[in-house]
């Protein structure tokens, strides 16, 4: 990536999405040995893989708005390797990979990895602004959020899903 | 053992988050310097340039090099369109007392060019005294210099041979006060000028111009003695309707600039 204003933002969308995921998944994770979720039946696995592609969609979303409103086709058609990268994570839908939920983890750490790269760059160098390191945070703080949110609306889906589907059965 | 465990994942991602945390909340950026002052920077030596009785060989006492003076003065023609300029031939700083206003037969200046004297750090004690034959007005016309510029003036034609300092042919400055500008590396001058014109007799207007010092520098040409040189510009502006001028070819606002050059040869 070059050290242009558009590279900026792509790196900032990318984030936003993709680096808190990982911190979720390692809260669900931790969480889905507890014995009242199990007892519950809630399959939290599957919920994170869904959140990651839920969260990957929503990507793709982004994009497909921006080349709208840029009138250029151009951005959907050859999009940047990041893009492509970024997008891949819209395989989680694929059942083959909703049961390995590792594959959305790896790929969210690069993107995690990469905005700590930046966190610590930016605290190691000469000048450190304080402004970068906090943008940084917020920027990682809404990705958490934005993947929390996902993972609230798909846990409720499957909670309505599950007591409707409980009441056709009686 | 799970190749990847959860709780260590989460234990190091907490980690990570909190001190990032931590560390954006709390690290103090760099202070950002002050900014460079804007105003402008004002040096000003410590010359001291004096006329002596300006002994030629004597460095010490400094020459006006009146081949390589100037006073110019312009105005717009008929007062609304371009400049109309022109140039004093002959001029020289001296204080004319009453005496001194008369002709004389010399084709060289009349007078030493001593009535001077140029502090560089310590303006009260600048002073100059200086004046001009009008009737040497120069606008490269000559119908006009020795023609309706002789009348216009109040003057009298030019005498082969002669230099004449008497009370119609000469306007005279004599500086009153010279202080530094704040603003710039200039003076601030006050200065009275004097001239008959078309009037009966001479009027003084106190008038304030800008002089302007280009410091001492040693110069050589070739294999001959180095000297050294400095020069003054005076800038200033008067109404001619002021003495009487009631010409309508020229504006009311006349521009003068003395564009003097001295030396120590």
């Amino acid at each position: 990536m070059d050290n242009s204003f558009q590279s900026y933002l792509l790196y900032l969308e990318l984030m936003i999405f993709f680096s808190g995921y990982p911190l979720l998944y390692a809260l669900v994770s931790s969480l889905s040995g507890n014995g009242r979720i199990v007892k519950s039946g809630l399959n939290l696995d599957t919920m994170l893989v869904k959140t990651y592609a839920v969260t990957g969609a929503l990507y793709l979303g982004l994009q497909i708005r921006k080349s709208y409103y840029s009138n250029s086709i151009q951005d959907l058609t050859h999009p940047s390797l990041l893009i492509v990268f970024a997008l891949l994570s819209i395989l989680c839908w694929l059942p083959f990979l909703q049961k390995r939920k590792i594959a959305a983890l790896l790929h969210s750490l690069f993107f995690f990895i990469w905005l700590l790269r930046s966190f610590f760059l930016e605290l190691s160098s000469d000048s450190p602004d304080q402004h970068v390191l906090s943008n940084n945070m917020k920027v990682y703080t809404t990705s958490f959020l934005l993947n929390t949110v996902v993972f609230l609306i798909i846990w409720i889906l499957y909670y309505i899903a599950r007591r409707y589907s409980g009441k056709n059965t009686r | 053992m799970k190749p990847f465990s959860n709780q260590t994942l989460l234990i190091v991602l907490l980690l990570f988050s909190g001190y990032g945390y931590v560390a954006s909340c709390t690290h103090k950026s760099v202070e950002i310097p002050v900014a460079a002052s804007t105003s402008t920077v004002i040096t000003r030596g410590n010359n001291i340039h004096l006329p002596g009785s300006m002994v030629t060989g004597d460095t010490n006492q400094w020459k006006l090099d009146k081949a390589h003076c100037g006073v110019l003065w312009s105005g717009n023609y008929v007062g609304a369109a371009g400049l109309l300029t022109g140039r004093f031939n002959q001029f020289g700083i001296h204080d004319l007392t009453d005496a001194k206003m008369t002709n004389y037969i010399t084709t060289g200046q009349p007078l030493l060019d001593t009535s001077w004297a140029f502090y560089e750090n310590d303006p009260t004690k600048s002073y100059f005294n200086g004046y001009v034959q009008i009737n040497t007005s120069n606008t490269g016309e000559p119908g006009r210099d020795a023609g309706c510029n002789i009348s216009t003036m109040g003057t009298v034609a030019i005498v082969a041979g002669t230099q004449n300092l008497s009370l119609t042919n000469v306007a005279r400055i004599k500086t009153t006060n010279i202080k530094f500008d704040a603003l710039s590396n200039d003076y601030i001058v006050t200065l009275n000028l004097t001239w008959k014109g078309t009037l009966a007799t001479p009027m003084t207007k106190s008038i304030v111009g800008r002089l302007k010092y280009t410091p001492k520098t040693r110069v050589q040409f070739g294999t001959s003695a180095a000297y050294s040189v400095f020069g003054l510009q005076l800038l200033f502006q008067f109404n001619c309707r002021d003495f009487g001028i009631t010409s309508t070819n020229i504006s009311d606002k006349i521009d003068i600039e003395c564009n003097m050059n001295f030396n120590n040869k």
